[in-house]
């Protein structure tokens, strides 16, 4: 770069010059008119461009950036994708499902307590079946009812087809659930449909244990003691009905009072149609 | 926290206010086109937004290199950047309207390196040091530079007029 270049180089840019480089290119600019010319042209060059108006900047500009700033402030939503929406729905459900099997009624016995019952009564007689179950797992008022259905159950092979099940008739959902088993239910009772005592009971034990899972625990075990006594084993304690009240509805019905106000299969039914001989209610009626 | 973000974001409204209106010309300068040039700008303030969250300074060069790197940007992406006959019908018409559209098309003829020297030099007051840090390169290739983005200006200023 010669001395002239670099003097013009100089002109290009004099509003940035030392006091140095301001007087070296006065000094220059005095014998060149061909630089005093261009110095000419360049400061009209800086001017127009200073001149320029300008333009005021849009107010979206500013808003769109306040607006940006705004929505970096704000927290980021946590959007579930769609696609994964089951998930917590299924988490849900088990979870509902896991806190209503805890807090399930009391007297509702669980899965495994049902499990405990029913494995040892259908390979054994019902008598020790019902005496061997694991007390833990049932209580033992509830296996009252199992022995009251076995020993108005044990008719069965003589039961008519057609013969309606016992509980049929009752309200309470127990006698709906005993519906379900009610083939082996002996038809209303009657003092001809009762067998006699000592008579083994195996056939019926299945049908009264699964009715009995839905029996209130009963208050009164005395019902229990004919099936004792239907065995072999001498009878408790509690009252031992004579024939004379097997062959009559009362003496189940006197067997003890009913729970208040809880639902008993033997609630009282209408007349059971089919062959059952006498319209009086069923033995597991209540008076 | 929020003090402190308070804090910075009234210094980015105080840069907002000294260098929005600059900016915005320099970018729409540098891009003709209005549109291109308002994304530019508002990105160029959503930096320095960060910038300063972060506690680094933000000035005018920051603000200039930022603007400039935004627009050579898109300049890379082969967008259609053309005259916006729009932005130059926003231009306020002053005393002397034709000689201010005779430098707007002559600008708008030289190539954006020449056209972002002398902006940068005449209009926004930078020295020709401060350039080339702004755009990395040495101080002494922005004077070449200058000097001859001057000498095409002239050529194509004195076929304008």
């Amino acid at each position: 770069m010669n001395e002239h270049d670099r003097l013009r180089e100089m002109l290009a840019r004099r509003s940035e010059l030392t006091p140095g480089e301001e007087t070296q290119l006065q000094e220059h600019l005095a014998g060149c008119d061909e630089c005093r010319s261009l110095h000419t042209v360049y400061a009209r060059q800086a001017a127009l461009l200073r001149s320029l108006p300008a333009v005021s900047a849009p107010p979206a500009l500013r808003a769109g950036v306040l607006a940006a700033i705004e929505r970096k402030k704000r927290p980021r939503r946590w959007v579930l994708p769609r696609y994964l929406i089951p998930v917590p729905a299924a988490a849900f459900v088990l979870v509902a499902a896991v806190l209503a099997y805890e807090n399930r009624p009391q007297g509702a016995p669980s899965h495994t307590a049902l499990t405990r019952i029913t494995a040892p009564v259908l390979t054994q007689p019902a008598t020790t079946g019902v005496r061997r179950g694991k007390p833990t797992a049932v209580p033992k008022p509830r296996r009252t009812p199992v022995t009251r259905r076995h020993h108005h159950s044990t008719p069965l092979p003589s039961t008519p087809q057609g013969a309606p099940p016992v509980v049929a008739v009752g309200p309470s959902p127990a006698g709906t659930q005993a519906s379900q088993s009610g083939p082996v239910q002996p038809p209303t009772t009657s003092a001809t449909s009762l067998p006699a005592l000592g008579t083994p009971v195996v056939i019926a034990v299945r049908s009264p244990v699964t009715t009995s899972r839905r029996q209130p625990p009963p208050t009164a075990p005395a019902v229990s003691t004919p099936v004792h006594a239907a065995s072999t084993r001498p009878p408790t304690a509690t009252a031992v009905p004579t024939a004379a009240q097997l062959g009559s509805p009362t003496p189940v019905s006197a067997s003890g009072p009913p729970p208040t106000g809880t639902p008993t299969p033997s609630a009282p039914q209408p007349p059971a149609p089919g062959p059952s001989p006498s319209p009086t209610p069923s033995p597991t009626s209540t008076p | 926290m929020p003090e402190a973000r308070d804090r910075i974001e009234s210094q980015l409204v105080e840069l907002m206010n000294d260098y929005e209106r600059p900016i915005y010309n320099f970018l729409l300068a540098l891009l003709h086109d209005s549109d291109v040039a308002l994304d530019c700008a508002q990105d160029t303030f959503l930096r320095a937004y960060e910038n300063l969250r972060k506690g680094r300074p933000v000035n005018a060069a920051w603000l200039y290199t930022v603007a400039r790197n935004r627009a050579m940007d898109e300049f890379r992406r082969n967008r259609k950047l053309q005259t916006d006959i729009d932005t130059l019908e926003q231009v306020p018409m002053h005393e002397h309207p034709d000689r201010a559209l005779a430098v707007r098309a002559v600008l708008e003829q030289l190539s954006p390196a020449d056209r972002e020297v002398l902006y940068l030099f005449d209009v926004a007051g930078f020295k020709t040091d401060e350039i080339g840090a702004m755009l990395g390169i040495k101080g002494s290739a922005i004077r070449q530079r200058l000097s001859r983005a001057r000498e095409r200006f002239r050529v194509l200023y004195g076929a304008e007029a």
